[in-house]
């Protein structure tokens, strides 16, 4: 609709041929008459105004458009943000924490803001930064959990958003004069309710089972021989353990024996391990006994096994399987990570494996024309063999040769 | 200088850093509130180590609370409208009744103030240095040159630091005596309280002014209006009311 203003002209002549600069009604900020009235007031409200006194009108119309979005969203992380601290401080790691805080978020967002949707959009990248940027400055998370939660907030949060728009459409139809009070509390309380239904409901155990193979070039014996922990792989883990996961330092104990403790060290805490069966050139089994990894409400790590398989052309295959007792909740939504991960440290494992494994079954003179070579400094009656670095992924040794 | 006007600014400085408002305030007074506020952290520092707990922390924050209250109402008094102590006229300034039944609300506040009605109502009349005695009205606007029934009033509000605005009428007018004022919300008239102010002026003991050798006069406030918030219980506001009318006596005895 055109601004009578914009028609009239916001300059005015008056009696004298003067320009009168525009005023606005200090209540409505309508246009004010430039004419002389006998009692001048604003043609919409009926607020009087006087002519002689700048201050009883607006010279300009004022829209503060920081309200419309800037209150909302500051609820939002701070809800966010302390409603994720009590849950993971008072509960499980579930559904309250993973769903409805940022569905409480979004739903906030979407109620609590007045905007158009691509800004929305914006606004709730922004407060789902906010909220990870907090929790991990505030130690609740860490770095890697704190990427993952921006990545699991993201579906929730649009939902929220979506519920939240619909209610205030909705609501804005309605007389219900408090309509702006009582959804934003009820939002703003949902996380605590949910997490009291949460706790009061009977909680089932599951445990997964993660289970990779690899086939390496070299013999059951060879490959058994190259058995080894997490721990004890010395190149460099892929980056997703380097965040996962807490960066392991060094083991100590003895696989050999069946009832062994082998204890795991790491920069933030320690593993103990118990050899609980061993076959000698086929399986390693342990159980782990203690977990002190800082994640020890996300998983519980139980048990696992290092399973060697004869294969023909003298190949062997190797079997990693873990165990572990899943915590986190809704679990469909966590299973792929969990079980990414532990793929992850299970290939980082076989191959330390299979570098060891293939490492000393190429050291027969004969296979290793190709890949050993003498160093170039060394003179050709040093026959010492100098080991030339690895590509990322170990090709076989017929690739090798090729 | 900070104006009177930015005592809520000082309040909320001093709410969040005891000592700031009293800083931004220009006063002295920064100092002790910044050493007090170093000492508890210094005693937090060396205690904190031996003890833990729910119990300790809980402490911690009400200790903090209390320190960062105390220290903002002190930052918001030094900003205060006053007059000399000697220069004083108010006697006696008190809350003399306050109920609310239904949604009706009634606050009455009495001041005796030891001089002249007339000169006591040539001040109560300047609505702009009256009226923002209140403890948060920052600004008064009249619509028209001269105060008179019908005439628009503009109140500009601060409270705690959040600046609104409301708006009202004078609805009655009596020269020498005392007047009515409205103040209604920008969301309309059944909203957010609305309340009228009678302002009256009278000589105590009519026919003899003179009490204990000092010519005195009575200045009257009375509140009348409608509670509407819907979830914030009656009760509840009537204590508010009376908190803010008893902040409004003590704030007229400085100020008058």
């Amino acid at each position: 609709m055109q601004d009578i203003g914009d028609t009239w002209g916001k300059f005015s002549e008056s009696e004298q041929g003067l320009a009168v600069p525009p005023r606005f009604c200090l209540r409505c900020q309508e246009l004010l008459p430039w004419y002389e009235q006998p009692s001048p007031q604003c043609l919409k409200c009926g607020l009087q105004f006087n002519p002689d006194d700048s201050s009883t009108f607006r010279t300009q119309r004022q829209l503060a458009r920081w309200k419309f979005w800037f209150p909302g969203f500051c609820l939002a992380v701070a809800s966010g943000v302390i409603s994720y601290a009590v849950c993971l401080l008072g509960g499980d790691m579930g559904v309250a924490l993973f769903c409805a805080v940022p569905v409480s978020v979004g739903a906030i967002l979407g109620y609590g803001t007045r905007v158009q949707i691509w800004l929305l959009g914006m606004l709730a990248i922004v407060a789902i930064s906010a909220i990870v940027f907090a929790l991990v400055s505030m130690n609740f998370a860490g770095l890697f959990c704190g990427m993952t939660l921006s990545l699991i907030f993201l579906i929730p949060v649009i939902l929220g958003i979506i519920l939240g728009v619909l209610l205030r459409v909705a609501m804005a139809a309605s007389r219900w004069d408090q309509r702006w009070f009582f959804p934003l509390i009820f939002f703003v309380a949902l996380p605590y309710i949910v997490q009291a239904i949460e706790s009061s409901l009977p909680r089932r155990t599951e445990i997964a089972t993660v289970r990779t193979e690899l086939t390496v070039h070299a013999t059951p014996q060879e490959a058994w021989d190259a058995i080894m922990f997490y721990e004890e792989v010395k190149h460099d883990p892929p980056w997703l353990l380097r965040l996962a996961l807490p960066k392991p330092i060094r083991s100590e104990g003895n696989k050999q024996r069946e009832g062994e403790i082998i204890r795991c060290f790491y920069d933030r805490g320690y593993l103990a391990k118990r050899i609980s069966r061993r076959e000698e050139g086929r399986l390693l089994a342990f159980d782990v006994v203690e977990q002190h990894l800082h994640f020890e409400r996300d998983v519980a790590l139980l048990d696992g096994s290092f399973e060697v398989q004869p294969l023909p052309d003298g190949k062997s295959r190797i079997v990693l399987i873990t165990r572990y007792e899943r915590k986190l909740s809704p679990r469909w939504m966590w299973e792929a990570i969990e079980r990414s991960v532990v793929h992850t440290l299970h290939g980082h494992v076989l191959e330390g494996m299979q570098r060891k494994a293939e490492l000393r079954h190429n050291e027969q003179p004969a296979r290793d024309v190709e890949r050993y070579r003498p160093a170039p400094s060394q003179s050709p009656d040093d026959r010492k063999l100098t080991y030339q670095p690895f590509p990322l992924v170990v090709p076989s040794v017929e690739s090798a040769r090729s | 200088m900070p104006q009177a006007n930015e005592k809520w600014a000082a309040f909320l400085l001093s709410l969040v850093v005891p000592g700031a408002g009293q800083l931004a305030a220009g006063s002295v007074w920064c100092v002790p509130w910044f050493l007090a506020a170093a000492l508890l952290a210094g005693v937090w520092h060396v205690t904190g180590t031996n003890l833990t707990g729910a119990l300790w922390h809980a402490g911690q924050a009400g200790l903090l609370v209390v320190l960062g209250l105390v220290s903002a109402e002190h930052a918001k008094r030094l900003l205060e409208r006053r007059r000399a102590a000697s220069d004083t006229r108010v006697l006696k300034s008190s809350l003399m009744y306050s109920s609310i039944r239904r949604s009706a609300v009634r606050l009455r506040l009495e001041v005796h103030v030891a001089e002249d009605a007339d000169e006591l109502w040539r001040r109560v009349s300047d609505l702009q240095s009256f009226l923002t005695i209140d403890p948060f009205h920052e600004k008064i606007t009249l619509m028209r040159t001269e105060p008179a029934p019908g005439v628009h009033v503009v109140l500009w509000h601060n409270t705690f630091g959040r600046r609104s605005v409301r708006f009202g009428k004078i609805l009655r007018w009596e020269e020498g005596r005392g007047y009515a004022l409205s103040d209604l919300s920008q969301r309309g008239p059944h909203r957010d309280f609305p309340h009228v102010f009678f302002i009256l002026v009278e000589p105590m003991n009519a026919g003899a002014e003179s009490v204990n050798g000092q010519v005195r006069s009575r200045l009257t406030i009375d509140v009348r209006g409608k509670w509407t918030s819907r979830w914030i219980p009656a009760a509840v506001g009537l204590c508010w009311m009376r908190w803010v009318m008893r902040e409004h006596a003590r704030l007229l005895r400085k100020a008058l």
